[in-house]
């Protein structure tokens, strides 16, 4: 026998997956874009809709992307942007939970009729495709941001609700539901104590994926006219600039970028919580 | 022991709805059963698996809805309680689970399990805190088990704690629903007598339900074994266990292996043929019948009731047309050495 030469290993203890790879590079992206969005007014050399020279000037290094129409830095703008992106996205999915949540752990935990006709408003709203119907409800609010935001937490309710109310129904049948019940606790803290905190990981999951979605589907309304007005530096606001100026790429490409980095990182993330926690995809 | 019984179960019917393939049809899973617990006494409720002994377990403490029926503890009938009535009446009567693992909260650690049916029912703080102390001991666990979670213990352990979580409201009876079937054989031991010390020391009630009459034997002060729904046999447990009456009790006791092995080898089995009958659709007259080697035509058409054997109303009762052990099986025979080898069991089944 030969004596075998076992390599040394050295262990590292594993990072859990959310904090590896994709998902790594997706939290610092969002850890720079939160940094920028909130320190911005603080060291920019321009205000978003300050006439800084030319107009439709190409990129150059005293405006990295370039001016508009109008003569505006389009790389300070799209910075800007997401001044109005980041915040509205966290209200729409705050508020989109929050209701979600309400409605099905009242329609899991409850059941009977109340079940089924909060079950039936789900299905009515979702069966019509999100971009639709939110358009319909800003068009008949109005637009503006405001009334976007409004739109797209009806549009996005439903999929939290049936979510929680799969997993509210799931986690009700556990026998310690039943013991809590035996030591004659009252359903109200049956509910906060022992079902919602065990169905709530996917809804949590959930929302951070849906997160980059909301900031697709906010410039999506602002790019046909029923989101952001014209001076902000909404992106899909700028894209729809930069669709009238074609031949001058970087009016576009900047907010497109802008999209494109906030909507991967945040989806990076969210497939990686939704290995770690093995959560199928309840959702839609 | 005084005459006035603690629980007094009487007629209880539990029905589930389901749908088969489209058709409703109604699963009979307990079907018209009564009995009472007295004070400080021990009722095993003893069967085989969906024979409806748990159904009933949770409908006495109303974890279940039952469809009809009482079931009168202290004096009142828990089935006509409003939900805010429930709750308070709980305190007295409370359920130990069969699986520790899913019954307790695996969040919370053993001080949270243990403080919170004492919060529940609004006891001061001081109180909870030394109540939690008392209990640990009651259950023979260590003060420095307090923090942690239910996976952190052994199977034995955690259902110390589910029994610990139980006790905490000083209740006057538990419901122990199979608290040792998740246990290993060495561990049941333990806990079996753990609990007949928290029975002497606390003057509990039990209704124990079980699959297995060998592990009720040393506890049980009287038995009653259920089939389909229905209760076959009940007695004190010298009577059952000395004198079964019922075909099917019979044929559960010679399951029971026993520790002398010449004595084993040489024990009559009873091996019952068959599986039990689905209970959407159960046999007619008596629900045995189709497994019984007694079975006449009688029993398909007449069903028996569960009659005193002596006037008691705590006697030995039985439902069977033809009960006693005075006919043997008639296909069943001792088995013996000489049994030849190339037969798969000595024992013998009946049809």
């Amino acid at each position: 026998m030969t004596a075998v030469a076992i390599p040394a290993f050295t262990v590292q203890r594993a990072r859990p997956p959310w904090l590896r790879g994709p998902s790594l590079i997706g939290i610092i992206s969002l850890a720079t874009w939160l940094l920028v969005a909130v320190t911005l007014p603080l060291w920019s050399p321009h205000t978003p809709t300050e006439v800084v020279g030319g107009r439709l000037l190409g990129p150059s290094w005293s405006h990295l992307m370039g001016t508009d129409a109008l003569g505006r830095d389009v790389f300070i703008r799209a910075l800007y942007g997401s001044r109005i992106s980041l915040p509205v996205a966290a209200i729409v999915i705050i508020s989109a939970v929050l209701v979600g949540t309400i409605v099905g752990a009242a329609a899991g935990f409850l059941g009977g009729w109340v079940d089924a006709v909060l079950m039936r408003a789900v299905d009515i709203t979702m069966a019509f495709p999100p971009i639709l119907l939110a358009m319909a409800i800003t068009a008949s609010l109005g637009p503006g941001i405001r009334n976007v935001l409004i739109a797209m937490v009806l549009v996005w309710w439903p999929i939290y609700a049936r979510l929680l109310r799969a997993q509210v129904i799931a986690v009700r049948q556990r026998e310690y539901v039943d013991s809590a019940v035996a030591i004659g606790m009252s359903r109200g803290l049956i509910l906060r104590r022992y079902v919602l905190p065990m169905a709530y990981t996917p809804v949590l999951v959930n929302a951070t994926v849906d997160f980059g979605q909301v900031v697709l589907l906010t410039a999506s309304l602002s790019f046909i006219g029923l989101g952001a007005r014209p001076p902000s530096p909404e992106w899909g606001a700028m894209i729809f600039e930069g669709a009238t100026n074609f031949y001058q790429w970087w009016i576009a490409a900047a907010p497109g970028i802008a999209i494109l980095l906030v909507v991967l990182a945040f989806n990076f993330v969210g497939d990686a919580l939704r290995d770690t926690f093995d959560v199928k995809d309840l959702g839609r | 022991m005084s005459d006035v019984p603690v629980l007094q179960v009487r007629n209880l019917v539990k029905e589930f709805r389901v749908r088969e393939r489209g058709r409703a049809s109604v699963v009979h899973a307990v079907s018209g059963v009564s009995f009472d617990v007295m004070p400080g006494e021990t009722l095993a409720l003893v069967g085989e698996s969906g024979c409806g002994k748990s159904t009933t377990g949770r409908c006495i403490v109303r974890l279940t809805e039952p469809t009809s029926g009482e079931v009168r503890f202290r004096g009142t009938d828990l089935l006509q309680l409003k939900h805010a009535e429930l709750r308070k009446a709980r305190r007295h009567l409370q359920i130990v689970f069969q699986d520790p693992q899913a019954s307790l909260h695996p969040r919370l650690t053993v001080r949270q399990l243990l403080s919170e049916p004492l919060e529940v029912h609004h006891e001061p703080a001081d109180v909870v805190g030394q109540r939690v102390e008392e209990l640990l001991g009651l259950v023979q666990l260590r003060p420095e088990h307090l923090d942690r979670y239910p996976h952190e213990f052994s199977g034995g352990q955690r259902q110390r704690v589910g029994i610990a979580r139980a006790l905490a409201i000083s209740p006057s009876m538990l419901v122990l629903d199979e608290p040792v079937s998740a246990l290993d054989v060495s561990i049941q031991a333990e806990i079996m007598r753990l609990l007949i010390d928290l029975r002497e020391r606390l003057g509990l009630s039990y209704l124990f339900i079980a699959h297995d009459l060998a592990v009720v034997r040393q506890l049980a002060d009287r038995v009653a074994v259920m089939y389909l729904g229905k209760i076959v046999e009940t007695g004190f447990a010298d009577d059952v266990y000395g004198n079964p009456q019922h075909p099917y009790t019979r044929a559960l006791l010679s399951a029971v292996p026993v520790p002398d092995p010449i004595v084993e080898r040489r024990r009559q089995r009873i091996v019952l043929a068959g599986e039990l009958p689905s209970p959407i659709d159960p046999p007619s007259g008596c629900r045995f019948r189709t497994r019984c080697w007694r079975a006449t035509d009688r029993c398909a058409e007449e069903e028996p009731l569960l009659i005193g054997r002596n006037r008691t109303a705590t006697g030995h009762h039985v439902a069977c047309h033809f009960p006693g052990d005075d006919a043997t099986p008639t296909t069943a025979q001792p088995t013996t050495e000489q049994a030849p080898a190339d037969q798969p069991t000595a024992e013998q089944r009946l049809v």
